[in-house]
């Protein structure tokens, strides 16, 4: 069979085609198609919760309950700590318990929930929804200043609910009723909450209730001055409490925890009567949208170090316009975090350092503190996985309205994670190069792991960092205002496809790897430390494998974990090695990473020529604008080399530029030497808290005071004192460590002092 | 020729004796085209014999052979958001994306030649 056709109709169906496929292909650029699935996604999200809204006022009453339950309560928890997707704060950002696994199921705010809400808890059946529910509505009405109503619904709640069967959900109703009562100062409706708190839970055995009451109290009796009462009432409940319980462990328990709340009650109230804090503020976004529902939570410092839980005192939720409020906050530091969705913070920046962002409660009637997110920054080149094999790299993004300067920070996959640093601060244009040499000579912290029971190794590839042109390489940029504040960074949620256009990832092809290298990276790190070897006897310029030979070195000491006299002294012989490596390298190549490293060498070995020599040296060449650490570093040195006054100047700059003031030990010690009195050293102290062993928190101005007590009547104590700060500065810590006063030399306080000297810096 | 034949032969020469073609050189020009236009027109109407069983069965391969190739190597669509409940998010280079977005954006920057 055959077909007669022209040529022309050829042509005419072969051109309708190219303009089918063109159109099809092209016509749209994909960003631009993935764009507009994105908005469809959306307008989806929102017509998905009109149907379903729909649904429900259409239903019956018995269905409306079931889907309400469904599309509002189900697997949501009314407990601020577990309520949002993300918790972020100062100190980073965590996940709520569901790992990184997010809800993506339409979100109804809390406003579109009330009505619902509402009826449910009219009509709900005995179920511990309807306490999420009136807790839900509690915390809607005492953001909008309808603190009766919000009492009613937890009432209204407590009514339904079955007074054994639902002791938890109750226990719940009745605390949220306490945190009302407290906030309200209607302290004589807290004492019967609390009374009828522990009549519920007489049989059940539950000792965090005690301890998240007990702070409620706290609040009562500070203000009431009647702190003896309150510690009184709260042993005798936790005592009675004890007897009834059988279990050793849970009666132990109970004897940990009575000892904990009569610590931090007598703590608190040592001073008398104190006056309490009201703390408000606002969660806006810089376009000055609102943002709405928010969990805010006040933290304790000691609380810094784990993640937020229902103990902690100080949880509450924005209003519809971005508004919080904590009133009656005890004194003490304090640090806020948000729990937010995904779609709050997504594209945004909530631009606080983990240093910064503490909030000092010392009485004063009421502290603001806002907090405003900004647009994530938009980075420009290199991006999308482009490959640099230039002498020189180019980091490109928009500028921010307001920046003075800009941190660069470069980051490397590792085997677990990855890692970051800053490589260049106080850049002040959007745009900045840098020798790859420079990136090479960075050490991106040695790294380890361990398969399972597998011994440990060293991670190759964080020993091979920036020279390896197989690992993919990512950048960040933070912008900073003239005065240091962060302003926004590049770093954050970016989940929609406008902000996933150009992901900061690129390689580092510019060198060649070499045999050693390859076999570093199949793991053979004995091997590889030899081939580096003989590279560098081959070549002495070869400035790689001189510095590949310091970084397995500095791996090898890492490995050692042991602090023995056959530890310490192989440690010592590798650290020869590296100094001898180190000041090859700086004759081929002077960075002031490199210098760093033998002034750090010369500080430990206490020879002040050669430190003095180096640190002149990383002045001269160093990138880095914040310079708070070698200053107190600095200010060790000077004073160890008897030049007080200049290390005075240098401390002074370190605790000034450093929010974590982690050299306020050394230059309060300086203060006591050269005469102060232990009352200016308490004032000093009080200004520059340490910030920076909390873990273990360390307050000097209340191991000054402790000082100050003990030296009442004794006129030696100061010279004693100045002889112990003596020992420090001429660095006979043996001395310092063999000197034991006992517990009734009245120089206790003197001896934590010189210890928790010993172990700044 | 018989009467019947002749009288319709008459007749028709009287029906066309008022026709005269006139196209002779147009005609001409198309049998025998000369100029390049004409040359080109000619070829622009010239007709092909194609068999179509050949023919059909290599387009409906290449088709066959177009989709499967893009079917290999498109990545899978993501599920539609509010199909799946829960979507994993991942942190990686400092920043938190969507795994299946991000893993996505990345298989089509290593391979930027498919859409």
């Amino acid at each position: 069979m055959k077909i007669r056709i022209k040529v022309k109709h050829v042509v005419y169906i072969l051109g309708l085609f190219l303009v089918l496929i063109v159109g099809l292909n092209y016509g749209t650029s994909p960003a631009q198609r993935m764009a507009e699935a994105d908005r469809g996604s959306r307008q989806a999200d929102a017509e998905k919760k009109e149907e379903i809204l729909r649904s429900i006022d259409a239903a019956k009453p018995d269905e409306k309950l079931k889907l309400i339950e469904e599309h509002m309560l189900n697997d949501r928890s009314s407990n601020l700590p577990r309520m949002y997707d993300v918790y972020i704060g100062p100190g980073g950002t965590m996940f709520s318990g569901r790992s990184m696994e997010v809800d993506t199921r339409p979100e109804f705010n809390l406003k579109e929930m009330v009505p619902y809400l509402e009826f449910y808890v009219q009509s709900g059946s005995s179920d511990p929804d309807v306490s999420t529910a009136a807790k839900l509505l509690a915390y809607y009405y005492e953001g909008s200043g309808q603190w009766d109503k919000a009492s009613q619904m937890l009432e209204n709640a407590l009514e339904r609910l079955h007074i054994t069967q639902y002791t938890y959900a109750r226990n719940e109703l009745i605390f949220m009723q306490v945190k009302l009562a407290a906030e309200q100062g209607q302290y004589d409706e807290l004492l019967q909450l609390s009374e009828k708190l522990i009549q519920e839970n007489k049989n059940q055995v539950n000792p965090d209730t005690m301890a998240q009451l007990s702070e409620y109290l706290a609040q009562y009796a500070l203000v009431k001055g009647k702190a003896p009462e309150v510690l009184k009432w709260i042993q005798t409940k936790m005592e009675q409490q004890q007897k009834q319980t059988t279990d050793e462990r849970v009666h132990n328990l109970y004897t940990d925890q009575l000892m904990e709340i009569q610590n931090r009650l007598s703590k608190l109230t040592s001073g008398g009567k104190k006056a309490l804090t009201e703390v408000t503020g606002t969660i806006t976004k810089s376009n000055g949208e609102p943002v709405a529902y928010a969990g805010v939570f006040l933290r304790r410092q000691e609380d810094d170090n784990h993640s937020i839980n229902e103990s902690e005192p100080y949880q509450t939720m924005t209003n519809e316009h971005g508004e919080y409020s904590f009133e009656g906050v005890l004194p003490g530091s304090y640090k806020l975090y948000l729990g937010l969705n995904i779609s709050q913070i997504n594209g945004w920046t909530w631009p606080v350092l983990a240093d910064d962002g503490w909030i000092d409660l010392k009485g004063q009637a009421k502290v603001q503190e806002n907090v405003v997110f900004q647009p994530l920054m938009k980075l420009k080149f290199p991006v999308n996985e482009e490959v640099i094999r230039d002498k020189a790299l180019t980091f490109e993004w928009e500028p921010v309205a307001g920046a003075a300067y800009y941190n660069l920070n470069v980051g490397m996959k590792l085997k677990s994670g990855s890692s970051s640093r800053t490589v260049k601060q106080g850049i002040v244009t959007s745009r900045v190069q840098i020798p790859v040499q420079d990136l090479y000579d960075q050490i991106s912290g040695v790294s380890s792991y361990s398969n399972g029971n597998e011994k440990v190794q060293l991670d190759p590839l964080s020993l091979l960092g920036y020279a390896n042109t197989k690992n993919q390489f990512s950048w960040g940029v933070e912008a900073y205002s003239a005065d240091g504040k962060l302003l926004t960074r590049s770093d954050g949620y970016r989940l929609s496809n406008d902000l996933t256009g150009n992901l900061p990832f690129f390689y580092l092809k510019e060198r060649k790897m070499t045999d050693a290298d390859k076999t570093l990276l199949s793991g053979k790190l004995d091997k590889a430390e030899a081939m580096y070897k003989a590279d560098a006897d081959r070549d002495p310029t070869d400035m790689h494998a001189l510095h590949m030979m310091l970084t397995v070195l500095e791996g090898k000491m890492m490995l050692i974990r042991g602090d023995g006299k056959a530890d310490t002294d192989t440690k010592k012989a590798l650290e020869a090695q590296q100094v001898e490596i180190l000041e090859r390298l700086v004759e081929l190549y002077p960075t002031d990473v490199y210098y760093n490293w033998l002034s750090d060498y010369y500080f430990k070995q206490a020879d002040w020529n050669n430190y003095n020599r180096y640190y002149t040296l990383v002045k001269s060449v160093s990138r880095m604008k914040d310079n708070s650490y070698s200053d107190g570093k600095h200010g060790i040195a000077l004073m160890k080399q008897e030049k007080p006054d200049e290390a005075a100047v240098y401390f002074k700059e370190s605790v000034e530029n450093d929010s974590s003031h982690r050299f306020i030990g050394t230059y309060l010690a300086l203060h006591l030497f050269m005469g102060d009195s232990l009352d200016e050293g308490i004032q000093l102290a009080a200004k520059y808290p340490d910030r920076m062993m909390y873990n273990n928190p360390l307050n000097w101005e209340e191991l000054l005071l402790a000082m100050k007590r003990e030296s009442t009547g004794k006129r030696d104590y100061s010279a004693v004192l100045k002889d112990k700060i003596r020992l420090y500065i001429q660095g006979k810590d043996e001395e310092l460590k063999l000197w034991q006063p006992s517990a009734d030399s009245g120089l206790t306080a003197m001896k934590k002092f010189m210890d928790a000297l010993q172990q700044v810096g | 020729m018989d009467q019947g034949e002749s009288n319709v032969k008459q007749e028709l020469d009287w029906e066309l004796s008022g026709l005269q073609f006139g196209k002779q050189a147009e005609v001409i020009r198309r049998t025998h085209p000369s100029t390049l236009k004409d040359r080109l027109r000619s070829f622009w109407n010239k007709e092909l014999e194609l068999p179509v069983i050949p023919l059909g069965t290599a387009i409906a391969l290449l088709l066959t052979a177009v989709y499967l190739y893009h079917a290999v190597r498109e990545p899978k669509q993501a599920p539609v958001s509010g199909e799946a409940k829960q979507r994993e998010l991942i942190e990686t280079g400092g920043s938190f994306y969507w795994k299946d977005e991000f893993e996505r954006r990345l298989a089509r920057i290593e391979n930027p030649d498919q859409s």
